[in-house]
């Protein structure tokens, strides 16, 4: 309780709660995005070699 | 050691060492997060003039930190592949383009939002606030223009050569609180000057340090995909393919 108390942040809560949880959004876009690349790359390669058998 | 250097700047070589090295910078991203989080929100005093709004300073500032960092070894990275034709260096500056330019568009949003309670406006066309909106600007460009070339060779000389001269607005971003009126505020952290409180201070190091972290492990991950890309006519890259790479 007290915890959440000290987490309201009076007058500013809305302003840097939108700030981290769009810092939170953004962090995880990007591995998501990283995560994207990778299978992708994957997928195209393994087709590639799989015509080309 | 410049043997050492070739040796694990060759393409196999790098795919081969990085895939063990990644760990070594999410876990520190993950620790340090968690840590950094705890000390910026609880244990780290409200501003006695900024109220509780000066937490925005630790997702804001070391955004900022990171978006001239990551465009620094960009361009340091264009150069050497430039210079010496190393492929890795090229491949760094590629695949840190769009996570510096992420970095870029946070530290520009948290600070509209930081900006609209402290000065009573979202934006305003000031020295420091317009030469982060260039540098994002020519994140983009990068991007595209890399994007612009199907031969990577071309593409890299290209972008190196934008990212290069894209280097001058460093300095500018840097010291425009200095050189114009600003509304910004000036720098609080130097060469032997911290003017702010200690825990603020801790706070912000601890999350400058996770995303230095995050950004290691993000190029690294990437780079091992454009690797495979660039090297897909390689037998190393067929034979791991085929034997089932997840």
């Amino acid at each position: 309780m007290e915890i959440l108390t000290l987490l309201a942040f009076d007058k500013y809560a809305s302003y840097v709660w939108f700030s981290y949880g769009l810092t939170f959004v953004t962090i995880a876009l990007l591995f998501l995005r990283t995560k994207s690349i990778h299978r992708d790359a994957i997928k195209q390669l393994r087709s590639k070699y799989l015509r080309n058998l | 050691m410049w043997k050492w250097i070739q040796a694990f700047a060759s393409p196999k070589n790098f795919y081969q060492t990085s895939a063990k090295i990644i760990p070594w910078f999410l876990y520190p991203f993950i620790g340090l997060t968690l840590v950094g989080l705890y000390w910026s929100l609880i244990v780290s005093p409200a501003d006695y003039q900024q109220g509780d709004s000066v937490r925005i300073m630790y997702v804001h500032v070391p955004a900022a930190w990171m978006s001239l960092f990551i465009y620094i070894v960009m361009a340091i990275a264009g150069a050497i592949g430039l210079i010496w034709q190393i492929k890795l260096a090229n491949i760094v500056a590629k695949v840190s383009a769009p996570i510096g330019a992420a970095f870029t568009f946070l530290a520009l949003v948290t600070g509209a939002v930081w900006g609209k309670p402290m000065w009573g406006t979202w934006w305003v066309w000031d020295a420091r606030l317009t030469s982060e909106l260039i540098l994002l600007f020519l994140y983009l460009a990068y991007i595209s223009l890399n994007n612009a070339f199907d031969n990577p060779k071309t593409a890299s000389k290209a972008s190196s050569v934008l990212a290069i001269v894209g280097l001058v607005n460093i300095p500018i971003i840097y010291y425009s609180v200095e050189w114009w009126n600003s509304l910004h505020q000036g720098s609080s952290i130097g060469v032997n000057k911290v003017s702010m409180q200690i825990d603020m201070f801790i706070s912000l190091l601890l999350i400058s340090f996770a995303f230095k972290f995050l950004y290691g492990a993000l190029v690294l991950m990437r780079a091992r995909d454009e690797i495979l890309i660039r090297e897909q006519n390689s037998t190393w890259v067929k034979t791991l393919i085929m034997k089932g790479e997840k």
